[in-house]
């Protein structure tokens, strides 16, 4: 029977192989619209490129990606990258001021609509504990929480159905953690994050996938 | 007209590279046998070219002189390739393109309007200035080329960050693509301004040697200058993009299959 509503993610049996490498065979995973997961694997087992083939940046030998129904061609890429917001393991801003980070990532196609401002990033960056200095330093020059904390604010201010999260809390002491966590469970975004820290299945709000 | 130089003048002139043999020797310096490789290569490749020039010059056909200029940007877009480890199947199209078309447009318009030629394909004019611009536009093709694809390489999960942020490829691409005429240009813009200070460019050395009025020479060198950088600047934009287009998957990626593996 097909299923009620569309799913917000669905990888429909995926094979990939990197060299002799197997990764991934006959991988089947669905995530409800609303729903957080955790992606529980051993290290070197292709969380990472999980997400990355949701954006396109690594392609399955077989099988098919969906987004909000959407399958993932080069024809949907676009959509499909505007549906997601993405934090990366080391949030891979390009080295420059804060303040030049925002502005050029408000002045990309997909965001001119979306009033992404100084003003609508501070209030995430309070509850995480960001002081409003940042706008003027350089990124290379933030702690590695820091930068986490930037990252997931912006994501969450550019307020797409859809985040991906890849260690989200790796970098962060147990308070900015919390305020993170809270941060994510009170979204009624989908996410789908790979984590090792425990703060997030603590919250209850999050259920685990394990492959 | 300037004096011609004897075959002994020039064997004189070669003697001079004994002592330096020598010193090399006594120095224990591995470099006598690239300088004899590129002396020889060079001395070898002059002589040709003064025989087919020649030969050229005398029949004065536009399309063997437009041939010829053909032949000269796909050496040059060629040589471009390997240099940046590039490969010729995936990139060869989009840099003859780019090698080409602001040079050849820069020729005809430097022939016709600057020089007033009657014959816009003078053989005198299009091979040399031809030549004098393929080869300007090649180093700073070079330099552009390979610092974009490099650059962008080593900087992978930057590139994909800004896709992931909302950039399409080309807003994606832009710093990479900025810096990469900065480094092209920059280089050209400082050498042009000491040009005359510090330098006599050999064009014009060439002309006062043979014969010519050091205003003339200086004139001719300035237009010369001028076109190069425009043709420098046009071609490094063109190459960029037509290899954008020609070097990226329909998901943004670098095509797997771009480089060629280093020795």
């Amino acid at each position: 029977m097909e299923p009620a509503f569309t799913p917000a993610i669905s990888f429909e049996h995926i094979y990939l192989s990197l060299g002799e490498r197997v990764l991934f065979q006959d991988f089947s995973l669905c995530i409800d619209p609303g729903d957080k997961v955790v992606l529980n694997a051993p290290s070197g087992s292709g969380k990472t490129t999980l997400l990355k083939m949701l954006l396109g940046f690594a392609r399955p030998d077989r099988g098919d990606i969906r987004i909000q129904g959407m399958p993932l061609t080069c024809e949907t890429v676009r959509s499909v990258r505007h549906a997601c917001a993405y934090v990366s393991q080391d949030v891979d801003f390009r080295d420059q001021r804060v303040r030049v980070i925002l502005a050029e990532t408000a002045d990309y196609p997909d965001n001119r609509e979306a009033g992404l401002t100084v003003s609508a990033v501070t209030p995430f960056l309070e509850k995480l504990y960001i002081d409003d200095d940042i706008w003027d330093k350089d990124i290379g020059d933030l702690s590695g929480g820091e930068r986490q904390r930037f990252g997931i604010a912006l994501c969450a201010a550019l307020d797409r159905p859809i985040w991906l999260m890849d260690e989200p809390l790796s970098a962060l002491d147990d308070e900015s953690a919390r305020a993170v966590v809270s941060l994510i469970a009170g979204s009624p975004a989908t996410v789908l994050a790979i984590s090792h820290h425990p703060g997030l299945m603590d919250s209850g709000a999050f259920r685990e996938e394990r492959f | 007209m300037a004096s011609d130089i004897s075959y002994l003048s020039l064997v004189y002139l070669l003697l001079l590279l004994v002592p330096i043999f020598l010193l090399n020797r006594w120095i224990g310096h591995s470099f006598n046998k690239p300088m004899f490789i590129a002396i020889g290569r060079m001395a070898v490749q002059l002589a040709l070219v003064g025989i087919y020039l020649t030969w050229l010059f005398s029949y004065d056909l536009w399309w063997l002189n437009s041939l010829y200029l053909l032949l000269m940007a796909g050496v040059a877009a060629g040589s471009t390739l390997t240099h940046c480890d590039l490969r010729f199947k995936q990139l060869f199209f989009p840099v003859f393109l780019g090698t080409l078309i602001p040079p050849a447009a820069m020729i005809f318009f430097f022939n016709g309007v600057v020089v007033r030629l009657q014959y816009l394909f003078e053989a005198k004019y299009l091979i040399a200035v031809g030549s004098m611009l393929l080869s300007n536009v090649m180093s700073s093709d070079i330099v552009a080329l390979r610092h974009f694809f490099e650059s962008l390489r080593k900087q992978e999960k930057v590139y994909q960050y800004s896709l992931a942020f909302g950039a399409d490829r080309l807003s994606a691409l832009m710093p990479w693509l900025k810096e990469s005429v900065s480094a092209a240009l920059g280089p050209v813009l400082a050498r042009t301004a000491t040009i005359g200070l510090v330098s006599l460019p050999g064009m014009m050395t060439g002309q006062i040697l043979s014969g010519q009025s050091p205003l003339i020479a200086v004139k001719y060198q300035l237009a010369v200058m001028v076109a190069i950088f425009i043709a420098q600047y046009l071609s490094i934009h063109l190459t960029l993009w037509l290899s954008i287009r020609r070097g990226f998957d329909g998901y943004d990626m670098l095509k797997p299959g771009l480089f060629r593996q280093k020795k």
